[in-house]
């Protein structure tokens, strides 16, 4: 399996060679922050470019003579049962994982290790934060073998104690394989005005950052630009949101093939294995058992191309992960869906048991909240435009409507195998979680709610909780004791 | 718009409720500590006031003296009433407390799915003679249970009950 003259694991080994690159270009990333920081100062005057010049180059230099010590300090292997990682520059660190708490094995490669021909290898532990072991810089075929090696020592250390014979049929299923014509499909579809948000925010929490610099320099023509704005007045708002709106497109498009390019979706034994993205590819492999719900949400403009984009959602000892890259499946046909929770849950159909949540209530809510807001707005329009001071109510009761409908479309289902929560008018949301794998449950209602009669559900689960907000309180009490029940029931490991 | 179920199955099954057992209440001292640690909070309160209102003036002071007279008899009404509304109740296969005065809630927790259990005690509890008994699941800090007021030998004999279930089902 490994090539035995020049790689035993049983001795510290380093990296490949090229990993002083990876680490520079870590390194660099500091870099970058320095090199904004230098900029913003270096064209003051010649002697103060001259001085941040020379401090640049120091620790630049500084930064490439610490990759490569943090190259030379690193080493892995495998004593026993555990894999052993020695690294640091000023302070040295040793760490030891036992195979048996190894969560699972991901192998990684960015940018710069897809030029250089390596790959990240990258186990997560049960535990606490930051559990996550990296080694950043290795030739495919070591890290294959390594993870190879691993899963092997792991799986004897679990049948030990087990005693279960670990089924070997080799299952495979695809489930979604993107072309170029469905990527763009899914670009196009994406929630523009959340990617334009986002965009926004970035650009100006970048601007304010260097904002005393930005201003100094440009100045004069932002007065400028801002005076002929003010002249052009209307012109100049639409030509804003032409530009917003290609501007947005264009960034759903360049992000969605940055982060699903290729993106391959398959259901292999016991896990779903995902591999995506352009310049970062990630290669997910989730057991299924890990999965503690699925959520599937779906946009009006993605509906019309008939797809709908799937999130999984791993217990909490792989949220780190999870957070950090999303395992979502963005492109999946309503029959791919069926297959997918089928897959992952075993049996799915939709719970039999049907229980919408009090519309009433949710348009009642939405009032109280803005009410505030709406009388204000009201009498500030009153004192100064009287004859438009009826719109804000107007907008208010519209509010309110909206909310009802909402609620209207709350709808959750249930039985003994699976709960199923559904809702959204237009930005339409389901879920699925089967109920043996709720952590705990929990009704709650307030002094407002209780001369209504009306409670929230709460379900909470190992990867973030549910709420069904608004439904009767007896049947509140009698999902409470239900779910309960199947909770308590069941044998089947949650995660 | 009514909320109904439409499978009469589940229903003629017999599923254990919670409303048909009894609950718990915390030892009466528990009162009397809640007030106690109210009183902390309101006495820096009450040292915040009187900095304000020698800058502010008699109206100052006086608004300021109804805001903290409000909030003190907030406090004991929410430590009367709140202790009232405090109860806990063991069944075979899960725990539920029952908390809440203006905003209520009911929570369980199975114990098969009972991550780790902590008897804890604070230097006031200590004074009062109570333990804190702590649940933890894998469904985050919003869904762990934290059961105050409880008697020493009672929370310890709750975990040890509890943590052997745990053990069972794990």
């Amino acid at each position: 399996m490994l090539d035995q003259n020049s790689f035993n694991i049983n001795e510290p080994q380093r990296q490949s060679l090229l990993g002083v690159v990876v680490y520079i270009m870590r390194n660099f990333r500091v870099m970058l922050t320095l090199l904004l920081s230098y900029l913003a100062v270096a064209f003051q005057s010649f002697s103060v470019g001259l001085i941040s010049t020379m401090i640049l180059l120091t620790l630049a230099l500084f930064f490439v003579v610490l990759a490569y010590y943090q190259y030379r300090n690193f080493t892995f292997h495998i004593e026993g049962d555990s894999l052993v990682i020695h690294r640091g520059v000023f302070v040295k660190d040793r760490l030891v994982v036992t195979v048996d708490r190894i969560q699972s094995i991901q192998i990684t490669e960015n940018l710069v290790q897809r030029v250089l021909g390596l790959v990240a290898l990258k186990v997560d532990t049960a535990g606490s934060k930051g559990s996550e072991l990296e080694i950043p810089a290795l030739q495919r075929q070591i890290a294959n073998a390594l993870r190879d090696v691993l899963n092997e020592k792991k799986a004897e250390v679990t049948e030990e104690i087990e005693v279960e014979p670990i089924p070997k049929e080799v299952s495979k299923k695809t489930l979604v394989k993107l072309g170029l014509w469905d990527l763009i499909k899914v670009g196009l579809t994406e929630n523009h005005l959340k990617t334009g948000m986002v965009a926004i925010a970035f650009v100006f929490g970048t601007i304010s950052q260097y904002q005393e610099f930005l201003l100094e320099k440009y100045e004069a023509e932002v007065d400028e630009y801002a005076l002929m704005a003010v002249n052009s007045g209307l012109k100049v708002v639409v030509l804003f949101l032409i530009l917003y709106t290609v501007f947005s497109i264009g960034l759903s498009v360049v992000r969605t093939f940055l982060v699903f390019y290729g993106l391959k979706a398959e259901l292999i034994d016991d896990t779903v294995n995902i591999s995506t993205g352009l310049i970062k590819r990630n290669h997910f492999r989730i057991p299924k058992g890990k999965v503690q719900y699925i959520q599937w949400s779906v946009n009006p403009l993605r509906r019309a191309v008939g797809y709908e984009s799937a999130l999984l959602k791993p217990s909490s000892s792989m949220e780190e992960v999870a957070k950090k890259q999303r395992i979502e499946i963005p492109a999946l046909r309503a029959e791919t869906s069926q297959l997918l929770a089928e897959g992952v849950f075993g049996e799915y159909a939709v719970p039999n048991n049907e229980l919408s949540a009090n519309a009433m209530a949710y348009g009642r809510f939405t009032l109280v909240l803005s009410a505030i807001p709406a009388i204000a707005l009201s009498i500030v329009s009153y004192f100064l435009v009287p004859s438009i001071a009826f719109v804000p109510a107007l907008v208010w009761i519209v509010i309110g409507v909206c909310g009802y409908f909402y609620g209207r479309s709350v709808r959750l289902f249930y039985d003994e195998h699976f709960i199923l929560i559904t809702r959204g008018v237009i930005f339409k949301q389901r879920v699925i979680i089967p109920s043996y794998k709720m952590q705990s449950l929990s009704v709650q209602s307030n002094v407002f709610l209780r001369r209504r009669q009306l409670s929230h559900l709460k379900l909470y689960t190992a990867a973030g909780s549910k709420r069904i907000k608004y439904i009767d309180t007896k049947t509140a009490n009698f999902l409470l004791n239900f779910g309960l029940l199947q909770v308590e029931k069941s044998t089947r490991s949650w995660m | 718009m009514e909320t109904d179920w439409t499978n009469q199955q589940i229903e003629t099954h017999t599923i254990p409720a919670l409303e048909e057992i009894a609950f718990q209440q915390h030892p009466i001292r528990y009162r009397k500590y809640r007030l106690v640690s109210w009183s902390i909070i309101w006495a820096i309160l009450t040292i915040v006031f009187v900095v304000v209102s020698t800058q502010a003036g008699l109206n100052g002071a006086i608004i300021n003296g109804s805001v903290l007279l409000i909030f003190v008899e907030l406090g004991v009404m929410s430590s009367r009433i709140g202790y009232k509304k405090r109860s806990y109740a063991l069944r075979e296969r899960d725990l539920t407390y029952k908390k809440g005065w203006i905003f209520y809630s009911i929570t369980t927790i199975p114990f098969n799915r009972i991550q780790h259990t902590e008897v804890s005690q604070g230097p006031i509890e200590r004074k009062f003679s109570l333990s804190t008994l702590k649940i933890y699941t894998a469904g985050g800090s919003t869904s762990d249970l934290s059961i105050p007021g409880l008697e020493p030998e009672e929370a310890q004999a709750l975990r040890d009950f509890i943590s052997k279930k745990a053990a069972i089902n794990a």
